[in-house]
C-alpha cells in the first residue's frame, strides 16, 4: 500500500530542477510541502535530536519556538540537508520534501537546496557586489539568460525594500550595507532561486528592534506565496508571524517536539503543561 | 583621590621597557645591516652594472646575466609552487576532515619539508631533476627545487588564510546549492588572496636567499641563459662566489647584494599592490 502511494507521487511529480525560468512549475501542489517522520540527529553519536513528527503546510509560516539547545536549528538544516557539512551528524528517520524522500542518494542535494532556502542568523552576503551577491547562485544553477538575471535581481531587491534603497549602489560591496539591510539582501538571494520553502534560522535575532520589524514584516509579506519554517527564539515574533507552530523541548538530555498545532490553538490552549509554562513565561 | 591618577604598575613598566628594548634591537640590527650594504655597494652600483656582463669573474663588469637567471629561476619556483600550495591548502581545509589520517601524513610532512635544510634539497633536485629526469644543470632543475623549499610555507600560508575564511560563506554556498568549485573561485579562495600573497613573498624570500640548493642544481654559470635549459646564476650565489673565491670581489658583492635587496623590495610591493586590489573589490564599509 504504502509503496502505492510513493509511487504515484514519483510518477505525478516532475524530476526536481532548478527554476530557470520564467514559465517554471512548482515542484508539486500537495498541500504538505515538508514532512518529517521520526527524525532523530545525532553528533558524534551523541543523541540532539529524537522522534520528531511535523508537517510544514504549503504556504504557511510555522514557527519553530523552545530552549537553546533543543534541536531547533538542526532539525531545520535537517531539511535541506546542510546538516551533511557538519563532521560526525547522523541524520534518521524519514523526511518527504513534496513527496520525495530528500535523503535519497539519487537526489541531487544541490537543487534541493535551491528548492529549499535558508536564511542564517548572521545575515551571511558575500564579499562580493550586492548584484553579483544575487547573480552568481541565478548563473549556477543554470539561468544563463542576462536579461532574465537582471529581472530577478531587481524583482527580489523590490520584493524585500530593498530596492529604493540600493538601487544606485548595485556594484558596490554588499558588505557596506547595514545589518538588516544585510539580512534582507541574503533572503533577496535566497528568494531569487524561486524557492518553495524558506528555512529561517533566528533571521531577526542578531538584528536591531527597527530591522527586525522590517524583517518580520517581509516574512509577513510572503506569507501565502512560500512555504516559511522559522526558527525563533522571540515567543511575541512567533505569536505575530507563526500560522503553525512547534514547540520543542529538552527531554532526559534529548531534544523533543512536545507540542505543535495551529498556532492560534496551541497559544490559546496549550496541551502539553511545559509548553504552557513556557508560553506563560514560567519556564525557558 | 590621588589613587584615581592612572599610575603604570612598576612590573609593567619594566615589561613596557622590555618590549621597546627588543624592538629597538631588532630594528638598529636591520639599519646596521642596511646601512653596511648601502654604504660598501652604492659606490660600486650604476646602470651599467645592471645591463653588462660580468669579467674578470665578477670582479669587472655587471651582474647583468645574474639578475635574469635570478629572476627565471623565481619564476619557473612560483609557477610551479603556487598552484601546488593552494591545491595541497584547498585539500587540507576543504576536503578531508581536521584530525583525519591523511590530514596528519599531509601536515607532519610538510613540517618536516619546512625544517629541512637547504642543502638537502638541493641533493635532491640533483638526484632528480638534474640527473634522474635528466634536466642537467638548468634553471629548471634550479626553479623546480626552490619550489620545493618554497611550498611547505606557502600551503601553510594559504591554509592559515583559507581557515581564516568565515564559515557562514561556505554554509551560504552550499545553502544556495553552489559547488565546491565556484564557492572556492568566487568567494573563499578571493577571501584568503592576502593570505596567499604572503605565502608567497615568504616563499619567494626562502628562495631568493637560497645558495646551497642552487649549488647541485642550476649551476652558477655566468653567461646569460639562452633557454631554461641553461645553467644559470642566483644572485645569491653569485655573492657568495665573490665573497668566498674571488679576491678582490667584495665591492661587486656588496653591490648585488644591494640589487637583491632592491628587487625583493619591488617584488613585495608589487604583492602588496596586488593584495589591495583584491581587497578593495570586497570589504569595505
Amino acid at each position: 500500500m504504502m509503496h502505492a502511494v510513493q509511487r504515484s507521487f514519483s510518477e505525478r511529480a516532475p524530476p526536481l530542477a532548478c527554476c530557470t525560468s520564467d514559465a517554471c512549475e512548482p515542484v508539486c501542489d500537495c498541500n504538505t510541502v515538508i514532512k518529517a517522520e521520526c527524525v532523530s540527529l545525532s553528533y558524534g553519536g551523541r543523541p540532539a535530536l529524537q522522534d520528531v513528527d511535523l508537517s510544514f503546510q504549503r504556504h504557511a509560516v510555522t514557527a519553530i519556538i523552545g530552549p537553546s539547545g533543543c534541536g531547533k536549528s538542526s532539525f531545520l538544516a535537517t531539511l535541506n540537508r546542510l546538516t551533511d557539512m557538519v563532521p560526525g551528524c547522523e541524520v534518521d528517520g524519514k523526511i518527504a520534501f513534496c513527496g520525495r524522500d530528500i535523503r535519497d542518494p539519487s537526489l541531487d542535494v544541490r537543487i534541493l537546496r535551491t528548492r529549499v532556502g535558508m536564511i542564517f542568523q548572521r545575515a551571511n552576503p558575500f564579499p562580493l557586489s550586492i548584484r553579483k551577491n544575487i547573480e552568481m547562485p541565478l548563473r549556477e544553477c543554470g539561468v544563463s539568460d542576462r536579461v532574465e538575471r537582471e529581472q530577478r535581481v531587481h524583482d527580489v531587491l523590490v520584493e524585500v525594500g530593498l530596492w529604493h534603497e540600493v538601487r544606485d549602489r548595485l556594484d558596490k560591496p554588499a558588505l557596506g550595507l547595514s545589518g538588516g539591510q544585510q539580512q534582507r539582501l541574503c533572503i533577496a538571494r535566497a528568494l531569487a532561486l524561486r524557492p518553495e520553502v524558506l528555512l529561517m534560522d533566528e533571521p531577526c535575532s542578531a538584528l536591531d528592534p527597527i530591522s527586525s520589524g522590517v524583517v518580520e514584516d517581509l516574512i509577513l509579506n510572503l506569507r501565502g506565496r512560500v512555504t516559511i519554517a522559522i526558527v525563533t527564539h522571540n515567543l511575541a515574533q512567533a505569536r505575530r508571524v507563526g500560522d503553525h507552530l512547534a514547540v520543542f523541548w529538552v527531554v532526559d538530555g534529548v531534544g523533543r517536539l512536545i507540542e505543535s498545532g495551529r498556532a492560534a490553538d496551541v497559544f490559546a490552549s496549550p496541551s502539553h503543561p511545559t509548553t504552557a509554562q513556557y508560553l506563560s513565561g514560567a519556564r525557558g | 583621590m590621588a589613587d584615581l591618577i592612572a599610575v603604570l604598575p612598576r612590573r609593567d613598566l619594566v615589561l613596557k621597557a622590555a618590549v621597546h628594548a627588543a624592538a629597538l634591537v631588532v630594528a638598529l640590527a636591520f639599519a646596521a645591516l642596511l646601512w653596511d650594504v648601502i654604504g660598501q655597494g652604492l659606490s660600486r652600483l650604476s646602470w651599467s652594472f645592471l645591463t653588462t656582463e660580468p669579467r674578470s669573474s665578477g670582479r669587472l663588469g655587471g651582474i647583468a646575466p645574474i639578475i635574469i637567471s635570478t629572476v627565471l629561476l623565481l619564476l619557473v619556483a612560483i609557477t610551479v609552487a603556487t598552484p601546488l600550495a593552494i591545491g595541497t591548502a584547498v585539500l587540507l581545509v576543504d576536503f578531508v576532515r581536521t584530525g583525519s589520517l591523511g590530514a596528519r601524513i599531509v601536515s607532519m610532512s610538510l613540517d618536516i619539508l619546512a625544517g629541512v635544510p637547504s642543502i638537502v634539497f638541493g641533493l635532491f633536485g640533483n638526484a632528480f631533476f638534474a640527473i634522474y629526469l635528466g634536466l642537467g644543470f638548468s634553471i629548471l632543475s634550479g626553479g623546480l627545487t626552490l619550489a620545493c623549499m618554497a611550498l611547505p610555507i606557502m600551503i601553510r600560508s594559504t591554509e592559515i588564510g583559507l581557515r581564516a575564511v568565515p564559515d557562514d560563506w561556505r554554509r551560504g554556498t552550499a545553502a544556495l546549492g553552489m559547488t565546491k568549485t565556484s564557492a572556492l573561485r568566487h568567494i573563499l579562495l578571493p577571501a584568503a588572496a592576502p593570505a596567499i600573497i604572503a605565502g608567497l613573498m615568504l616563499g619567494i624570500g626562502r628562495a631568493a636567499a637560497e645558495t646551497a640548493a642552487l649549488v647541485f642544481t642550476s649551476g652558477y654559470v655566468d653567461r646569460m641563459p639562452g633557454s631554461l635549459f641553461d645553467s644559470g646564476r642566483s644572485i645569491a650565489v653569485h655573492i657568495y662566489d665573490l665573497t668566498m673565491n674571488v679576491a678582490g670581489g667584495e665591492k661587486s658583492a656588496y653591490a648585488a647584494a644591494l640589487v637583491l635587496v632592491g628587487l625583493l623590495v619591488i617584488i613585495n610591493a608589487i604583492a602588496l599592490a596586488l593584495s589591495h586590489h583584491v581587497l578593495r573589490k570586497r570589504i569595505t564599509q
